[in-house]
């Protein structure tokens, strides 16, 4: 990985920032889909389809974003064989290490079974969408029409309908999909945006890199004991949108902001306000925006007052 | 104002007596400020420090809690401080600080502070061990199956509307999407219902209420014709509410049980011990 240049110079995404970009992308889609069932009255199973076509859509900008770019930069790039010829004992006990605490939260989520379902209804929302093949027509946890309806702020966030999708596509069970597949997937999307994070943190230190990633890893069993936790989140309710949010959306946005790519802190403010009950789109990733700006100035205001002292 | 300042310290309690990861997070920050300027993202650790005093003072955590929205708690305003990503910073530096660059030749020095690192940890979390009972859950989920299979091998592929313990209702709709339930989850977990403007029917409540109480008999005496009558509210409820299946706890008793079959005109069959009555 070329991260060291890539610090230097500012302007170059990691591949793990395209990566998480496209998933979250993905939500973006589904947000589409939805607010064109919810607004449109469209059937579920229109959702679907749009959501399928938003993401060939997709797929096809890139791929030819992806080609673009290797024909600018020439098709010259770093091998991974040249990659890992640099990797010394220790770094590969640090990946082992990484690798078996990673390959034990996948079994607990997979083995564990149901997750924490507390002050949520995500599984039978999804079972309301499939049964009915409406969005929100019923009220999920009764199967009856609404009487009073629900609150809008909620009813535009577009996560079940996402869930549905892939459960109508793949013929999967809505259980599987929110208990076990959904948070599988946000658990390596957090750790590749702690990648990213330590990437940030450590840009010219490879083995500082590989411990941050260890200590985040056992951290996050460690704070397994409490719901707010991000450890509690990823490994037993990774389908929340709020999970998604503190575990994969958070520490990327810190990458990126530590980089200064301000701009990027847009899209991430547009996901948040698609996944989680935010207070009109300003949400957790505005205010961590705000605040890495004010401090940033303030750390500098710092400086220059105590170089002027 | 001063109720929400109430929640953020009752919040903040709430917040650091079950585990110590935020002593943890305190500590490591700490060492990352006392760290020279250049070796440390300044901006990062400083954005950190001033978040997490501002979910400390009980007054900017209200502010927070506000902004946050009412829909979450005082922990949830949290996820504004990167605790885990802080905390695993401190112990990357903490750590390659006495095992510079994880030397073979260091070892002496670098492995104890590794593994005191790691009793650290242990000590600190919970480490694996989940805040609620997934076996619990996972064994009153397969018998709710058990006997939603039941039904559903009576009813056919027909619509069931369903008034069952809350055993059963509880994941009722979860483990199939095709039954329709006389009252939900909402109804025992009031958090559920910030995600609806519903309200229930007093005549609804009390068929929750009834049902919890389904294993006392009847009383005697004077309150024989007060229970006997709201049975029969009970009963009328149903009716008017479409529902076409009722199972009754396996320890209900048979006076209700037998004043309920009066009252709608059924017969009660057995259901892997409970008394099951199709409308």
């Amino acid at each position: 990985m070329d991260v060291r240049r890539s610090m230097k110079t500012g302007k170059k995404y990691l591949i793990g920032d395209y990566l998480i970009g496209g998933g979250f992308a993905i939500v973006g889609m589904a947000e589409a889909a939805h607010l064109t069932a919810v607004f449109l009255g469209r059937p579920f199973s229109d959702c679907t389809v749009i959501w399928l076509a938003l993401q060939a859509a997709l797929l096809v900008a890139a791929v030819g974003h992806g080609i673009v770019r290797r024909c600018r930069s020439g098709m010259a790039g770093r091998t991974g064989r040249h990659f890992l010829a640099k990797f010394g004992i220790a770094d590969w006990m640090l990946c082992a290490v990484l690798l078996l605490v990673i390959v034990s939260q996948l079994a607990f989520i997979l083995a564990a079974g149901d997750g924490y379902r507390q002050g949520d209804m995500t599984v039978e929302t999804v079972n309301s969408f499939l049964e009915t093949n409406e969005v929100y027509s019923v009220n999920p946890l009764t199967g009856m029409p609404y009487t009073g309806g629900m609150p809008l702020r909620l009813k535009i966030l577009c996560l079940p309908t996402l869930y549905g999708s892939i459960c109508s596509l793949t013929g999967l069970a809505p259980q599987f999909v929110v208990w076990r597949l959904v948070p599988v997937l946000t658990l390596l999307g957090c750790y590749l945006a702690y990648g990213l994070l330590a990437c940030s943190l450590f840009p010219e230190n490879g083995k500082k890199r590989g411990c941050f990633l260890v200590a985040v890893s056992l951290l996050l069993w460690a704070e397994n004991y409490m719901f707010c936790m991000d450890g509690f989140g990823v490994l037993s309710c990774g389908f929340r949108g709020v999970v998604i949010r503190n575990a994969v959306l958070l520490p990327w946005l810190f990458s990126l902001l530590i980089r200064k790519k301000w701009i990027a802190a847009l899209p991430c403010i547009f996901v948040e306000a698609c996944m989680v009950w935010t207070l009109y789109g300003l949400g957790a990733c505005a205010a961590v925006t705000a605040g890495m700006a004010a401090a940033g100035f303030a750390g500098k205001v710092y400086t220059a007052g105590r170089e002027a002292a | 104002m001063a109720e929400l300042i109430r929640n953020a310290w009752l919040g903040w309690i709430r917040f650091t007596q079950d585990g110590k990861i935020a002593a943890l997070f305190l500590a490591a920050l700490l060492f990352l400020q006392m760290r020279p300027k250049k070796a440390v993202k300044g901006s990062f650790v400083l954005y950190a420090a001033g978040m997490a005093a501002c979910c400390m003072v009980p007054v900017t955590a209200a502010a927070l809690m506000l902004y946050q929205t009412r829909f979450y708690d005082y922990e949830w305003i949290w996820s504004l401080v990167p605790v885990t990503a802080v905390t695993a910073y401190g112990f990357a530096e903490f750590l390659t600080e006495y095992w510079k660059d994880f030397k073979g030749s260091l070892w002496r020095r670098g492995l104890p502070v590794a593994l005191l690192l790691l009793g650290v940890l242990l000590l600190c979390g919970g480490l694996g061990k989940p805040g609620w009972s997934r076996w619990e859950e996972a064994q009153e989920r397969k018998q709710a199956q058990l006997l939603i299979d039941g039904i559903r091998e009576r009813l056919g592929d027909g619509q069931i509307w369903l008034w069952a313990p809350e055993s059963v209702m509880e994941y009722a709709r979860e483990l199939d999407g095709g039954i329709c339930l006389v009252y939900g989850r909402n109804m025992w977990e009031p958090a559920l219902n910030a995600y609806t403007y519903d309200i229930y029917d007093p005549s609804v409540t009390e068929l929750y209420q009834w049902m919890g109480q389904a294993g006392e008999a009847l009383p005697s005496g004077e309150g024989y014709e007060e229970g006997c009558a709201a049975v029969r509210r009970c009963a009328e409820t149903v009716k008017a509410k479409g529902v076409n299946c009722i199972l009754l706890p396996a320890d209900a008793a048979l006076d209700k049980v037998a004043e309920l079959e009066a009252a709608l005109g059924a017969r009660t069959a057995r259901l892997e011990g409970c008394y099951l009555l199709i409308l």
